[in-house]
């Protein structure tokens, strides 16, 4: 992992100086640029355990319930 | 035991007091967002099927005898229907329906004027209570069966009907749905679980539907378990983002997408989580889910499979394709890492696991 977050390296520049002093004015510094793509991304991980039993408090079984 | 897992939920990944996240896609084709903290059972998180409003969940697989295990707890008194099995087509097979004076119909297709089996009698289901339901469901149009328990009690149980609602031979069950599309009728859901039950196994006993005994779940309730502390498996380095540990970045309920998460993009890398012991006197587990919200970002297809560490041995599920936006999948388990049975210690000691395996 560690050796694939640094995949990008900035290109070296060559600039050309108007005045003809010196053709090479300007080298860019070498850039390691964190590689924050080619992921993939988890914000969540998780269980659903299903299980006994389905409470410390059973409900109530109302077979016998009147309605009206 | 030869139910065999095919989807579950708890509702409770998605919602604290104040935020909820969107269970879709993948988790739900479709659900009315009305999850919330006073829904539930003790307390908990769950779904409030208002009026009109459905859940409704395309199976991974298609059930050839269709098994839903959920708790389920009316808030008043009216006919209508509380769940459906559909074909692939969305053609209603069953209808499961609560009546006016608590009892309880089964009705081939979405009409009560194809009832074939109940009416149970009254007050099976009493409003402001939560029970277990429990309905397996076989379509066919001469051999079809009907089971119904009501927190572990059969209370249908009917052979040798039509039970095909839809005329596609072999669709069987491809599609459930909770809710009532058509009804006014407000009630609580919380822990859908879904399986195959594969065929009736177990004697009928005598003076069915009461001394059913055929292969069920009878009453069960999810626990959530998220990280907290690395596991003993992994393998790489991921990048943690918006937390300083594995487990903050990938515990987040609600998801919060790209705020906190962890990234990693190298081939069979794993991360690895234990999590919290399971509530004192759980006396049994029946199945696990490993759920992940996640999502690529980059173009290239990355997979990922989920799994679970037991005694050091890994398990995985079949490797899934990971979209550009955030998505859920889920991955069910019956045995433990190392292919023993599941019970409260052994899962107590069982990581959770996420392999990029593309």
């Amino acid at each position: 992992m560690a050796a694939n977050r640094f995949t990008q390296l900035a290109e070296l520049e060559l600039t050309e100086n108007a005045n003809a002093k010196a053709r090479l004015t300007r080298l860019a510094g070498l850039a390691l640029v964190e590689n924050t793509a080619a992921n993939v991304r988890i914000p969540q991980l998780a269980f659903l355990v299903l299980t006994d039993p389905p409470s410390t408090v059973p409900p109530p079984l109302a077979f016998c319930q009147v309605i009206g | 035991m030869s139910l065999t897992y095919s989807f579950a939920d708890s509702f409770g990944l998605y919602t604290t007091a104040s935020t909820v996240s969107t269970p879709t896609p993948n988790q739900w084709d479709a659900i009315a967002q009305s999850i919330g903290t006073t829904y539930g059972r003790f307390g908990g998180v769950g779904w409030r099927q208002a009026a009109g409003s459905i859940a409704i969940k395309t199976l991974p697989a298609t059930l050839t005898v269709g098994g839903m295990l959920f708790a389920f707890n009316p808030q008043a008194n009216a006919t209508g229907v509380i769940a459906q099995w559909t074909d692939s087509a969305g053609t209603v097979q069953g209808s499961l329906a609560r009546n006016l004076d608590g009892s309880m119909s089964v009705y081939r297709g979405s009409s009560s004027a194809n009832t074939i089996a109940g009416p149970t009698a009254a007050g099976v289901l009493p409003i402001n209570s939560y029970l277990d339901v429990e309905w397996q469901y076989y379509p066919h149009p001469t051999a079809g069966t009907v089971d119904v328990w009501v927190a572990g009690v059969c209370v249908i149980s009917a052979s040798g009907l039509n039970t095909r609602g839809s005329a596609v031979v072999g669709s069987a069950c491809s599609r459930f749905q909770l809710g009532d599309s058509t009804g006014a009728t407000q009630s609580y859901f919380s822990d859908p679980y879904v399986y195959e039950a594969a065929s009736r196994t177990g004697a009928s006993g005598a003076g069915t539907p009461a001394s059913c005994t055929f292969e069920h779940y009878g009453p069960k309730r999810f626990q959530i378990r998220t990280g907290n502390a690395d596991g003993t498996g992994n393998v790489g380095t991921p990048t943690l983002v918006g937390g300083a540990s594995l487990a903050a970045v990938t515990s987040d309920i609600p998801e919060n997408g790209d705020t906190s998460y962890a990234a990693d993009g190298t081939v069979n890398d794993v991360i690895s989580l234990a999590h919290a012991a399971l509530d004192a006197g759980t006396t049994g587990v029946s199945a696990i889910a490993v759920v992940a919200c996640m999502r690529k970002d980059d173009t290239a297809a990355r997979q990922v499979a989920l799994g679970i560490r037991t005694s050091s041995t890994n398990a995985f599920a079949s490797a899934v394709p990971t979209s550009a936006t955030y998505a859920y999948t889920q991955a069910g388990f019956q045995v433990d890492g190392s292919g023993a049975a599941l019970t409260p210690t052994g899962v107590n000691s069982t990581e959770i696991l996420a392999k990029i395996a593309a």
